[in-house]
């Protein structure tokens, strides 16, 4: 019986003191950033550089419900997943363990710290530990298509719009045309007026530094303040962004991103530089990764301040609601010359859309696939 | 599957709880056997008397409540009539052995009492039949039937009671085990189908290992105490030296040529021969005091030093035992939301090598001939064609996962002369890709590895 409490003692003691010494623990994603619908690898590693074995072992990770993993084994609690993952280490013994990760939404996710437990092989000794991991993982949002996934609140057939500068220009020239006495003389096509007895003169097209502003309404309601009350619109709308980002890659046409909300927490608005190329789109969709749904102004005030000397040939207004206020912006930035569509982030259905405004509505990936 | 397994091992688990819990009361049966002065036979037979009288109202519930027919307070009745039927039935029995019926009363309502507590057991999980109560219970239940045969029965043998204490207490040890297993993946309402596969037998082994080591100090307990007492004997010698040399110093400076002759020539291992002109008393508190000292100051050291030698044996162990491919576990385990691999690492966290390079390049060579012996076949190009990319490999080309047939190739030619090893890599290719023809080009595979195991091999 001395001996059997000895051993007891013995054993409390040790897994006690010694359960983490020698004790290394990892965990991070094996890939940084991703985009929506993909699926990542989370990695954890144990090792147990012991002769002491640890019969039982659990490691607590803790992170977003949007990525999904470990299925029926981890328990999910509003926007958090908790995933306990149970390992058996053996003396000098070291498990991968690959946790195979959808990412269903974008954001940016992080993993702090994971809380391992152990206890000894009576369950007398238990105890715990807190490391430090630090994974981040970026999940990109997918973009919309923006070619089939849309719904023009106007008939298709009326007026079209087109774009027309007061000055063509010299180097696009689309064909000869006859001379008119506003053509200036040094456009005269000689072969031409050669060949057909008459002045001829080269007819130019019209062209104009294009670039690209999209601006984003992260309010949901018109009426809403911070918070965002229709989470899936906005998310609509970030992909309608990212669509937008996406075509500019292959266009190559500068683009920059405003919305009306930013990752500090206070009243200032995101407005980035007008750029192009896969570096800045790459930035830019980083942003739209990190979002926050929650709005740091009133969209109309957010158009009316910090949107009002923003200029562009094409502007995309991105919103979940539609108003006076976003449709005056719209006539005064057309006034101004600029191309403006509007987008509306779910289906248009009895939604109030004045003539003037192209206003289209969002159908998403499963309607437009059907 | 593996949810059965686990079923059946909990109901292997809970039968033989119940086997040592209906041992309890082979103290009683021990002393009165030993009293009685019986054959020694009568320890099985007490052993076979319990079980039976364990199972047989713990079988008999388990009856009863399976038929739907009878009613509850039926059942009752039943087992109260079956339970005084089988004490009396007993009670006849040990009659029988012409003991004295004070004995016959003790061992009947023992008999009496265990059968309630068998009734009883019929709704107990495992885990609940040998508790921390039973086995303080036991103990103290066997305590005092060893303090009551040494006052009453000259000559008594606790062997037997011993023998099956320890494996009641063993099996105690396993369910304790177990238990803590499913208790703590049951307080936060995990599954049991979340645990990697064999945790429970790994646990099992852990237990064994623990109660063999417990086992072994009982059985050579003598040898160990001595050894003990024999060390620490031989510590305080050398102790009892010092301060015997010690005191000497100090009454060399007094006396100095009659006192270095009165230094202890003869140290005995009561430490009472300390210098003669000393205090024993006194002598003997300062040789406990400086013991003391040692144990304090050297027990750590000693301990780091004695759990790193173990340390690095066991990892020696381990590592040939790995490189040997014995007692391997599994290398991957894929469970439906993840995939482990598990590898053995040393002191610094480095994995350990399957095999050295040059048992590597000795068994690549074995696989050589035995693809030499091999009948002509597709899977013999396959074979022969990973063979050359291992052999590449061991002579010190390095073949990532992505590389092609192109790449290896490319590789290959670098050191490796005749076309022998771009036909056979062709001849693969189309086997893989399709458009292969009849012709395997085996012999220009063997010529190729024939060519590769020429190479001179890989410095390291």
């Amino acid at each position: 019986m001395i001996l059997i409490a000895v051993i007891a003692r013995v054993l409390f003691v040790t897994y006690q003191k010694n359960a983490f010494r020698n004790f290394d623990y990892e965990c991070y994603f094996d890939k940084g950033e991703v985009s929506e619908g993909d699926e990542v690898d989370l990695i954890e590693i144990v090792t147990n550089r012991k002769l002491m074995p640890v019969p039982w072992l659990k490691s607590e990770i803790t992170t977003s419900k949007w990525l999904d993993f470990a299925g029926s084994q981890s328990l999910v609690t509003e926007e958090t997943r908790f995933v306990p993952s149970f390992f058996m280490m053996k003396s000098f013994h070291k498990t991968v363990r690959r946790w195979h990760v959808k990412c269903l939404k974008r954001g940016v996710y992080t993993i702090d710290r994971v809380i391992l437990i152990t206890t000894d092989l009576f369950g007398m000794a238990s105890r715990s530990n807190t490391y430090h991991v630090g994974a981040t993982l970026t999940v990109l949002p997918e973009g919309a298509d923006l070619s089939a996934d849309f719904d023009a609140a106007q008939k298709l057939s009326g007026d079209v719009i087109v774009r027309r500068h007061y000055i063509d220009d010299p180097f696009y020239r689309a064909g000869i045309k006859e001379y008119s006495p506003r053509d200036p003389i040094n456009r005269i096509h000689w072969p031409a007026t050669a060949k057909t007895g008459k002045l001829m003169v080269h007819n130019n097209q019209f062209s104009a530094d294009q670039d690209l502003l999209v601006i984003l309404n992260v309010q949901s309601r018109d009426y809403e303040r911070d918070t965002v009350i229709d989470t899936e619109k906005i998310e609509n709308g970030i992909r309608i962004c990212a669509g937008y980002f996406e075509d500019t890659l292959r266009s190559g046409i500068p683009v920059r991103f405003a919305a009306n909300t930013n990752f500090s927490g206070d009243r200032s608005s995101i407005i980035t530089n007008s750029f192009h190329g896969a570096e800045h789109v790459g930035d830019l969709m980083e942003t739209l990764a990190r979002i926050p749904l929650r709005s740091s102004d009133a969209f109309p005030v957010f158009l009316s301040g910090a949107c009002r000397e923003l200029t562009a040939s094409d502007i995309v207004i991105v919103t979940s609601y539609l108003g006076e206020a976003i449709f005056d912006y719209a006539r005064s930035k057309r006034e101004a010359g600029s191309q403006v569509r509007i987008i509306y982030t779910t289906l248009l259905t009895d939604e109030y859309v004045p003539d003037d405004c192209p206003v289209f509505g969002y159908l998403g990936k499963e309607r437009s696939l059907q | 599957m593996m949810k059965q397994n686990a079923r059946v091992f909990k109901v292997i688990l809970r039968f033989s709880a119940l086997f040592c819990f209906f041992l309890s009361p082979f103290p009683v049966f021990s002393l009165i056997v030993q009293k009685v002065k019986l054959p020694a036979v009568y320890y099985l037979y007490s052993v076979l008397m319990l079980e039976f009288c364990g199972f047989f109202g713990f079988g008999l519930r388990a009856l009863l409540e399976s038929m739907r027919r009878i009613r509850s307070f039926l059942i009752s009745i039943l087992l109260v009539l079956f339970g005084i039927v089988f004490s009396f039935g007993a009670c006849l029995a040990f009659a029988s052995l012409g003991i004295h019926p004070v004995y016959i009363v003790i061992l009947t309502v023992t008999v009496g009492i265990l059968y309630i507590f068998s009734v009883r057991m019929i709704s107990h999980a495992y885990d609940e039949i040998l508790t921390r109560n039973w086995f303080l219970f036991s103990s103290g239940f066997n305590i005092f039937c060893l303090l009551v045969a040494h006052f009453t029965v000259a000559e008594f043998s606790a062997e037997p009671m011993l023998i099956v204490y320890i494996c009641c207490v063993a099996l105690f040890a396993v369910i304790l085990n177990q238990r803590g297993i499913d208790v703590v993946m049951d307080r936060r309402g995990h599954s049991a189908s979340q645990l990697p596969p064999k945790i429970r037998y790994y646990n099992m082994i852990l237990v064994g290992i623990i109660l063999t080591i417990a086992l072994l100090l009982i059985i050579f307990r003598t040898p160990v105490v001595n050894g003990a007492k024999a060390a620490f004997s031989a510590v305080g010698g050398v102790v009892l030296k010092f301060l015997g040399w010690f005191g000497g110093l100090f009454a060399l400076e007094k006396q100095p040529e009659v006192e270095l002759d009165s230094v202890p020539s003869d140290i005995d291992e009561d430490f009472t021969a300390i210098g003669e002109s000393g205090d024993p008393l006194v002598s003997r508190i300062a040789v406990i005091v400086i013991l003391a000292l040692i144990v304090l100051i050297s027990i750590r050291p000693v301990y780091r030093k004695l759990r790193s030698l173990v340390s690095r044996i066991v990892l020696a162990i381990k590592k040939w035992l790995h490189r040997e491919r014995i007692f391997r576990g599994r290398s991957f385990d894929e469970n439906e939301y993840y995939t482990d691999t598990n590898e053995t690492v040393e002191h610094d966290g480095k994995t350990i090598q399957d095999l050295s390079p040059s048992r590597a390049l000795r068994a690549w060579k074995r696989e050589i001939k035995s693809f030499q012996k091999m009948p002509d076949s597709k899977e013999k190009l396959t074979i022969g064609y990973h063979l050359a990319c291992r052999g590449l490999e061991l002579h010190g080309y390095k073949i990532e996962p992505g590389d092609t047939q192109l790449d290896i190739l490319k590789k290959a030619r670098e050191r490796l002369s005749g076309e022998a090893f771009e036909t056979a890599t062709w001849c693969y290719d189309a086997l893989v890709f399709g458009g292969y023809e009849d012709d395997l080009k085996l012999k220009e595979m063997e010529q190729s590895l024939l060519g590769i195991r020429a190479l001179p091999a890989a410095k390291k």
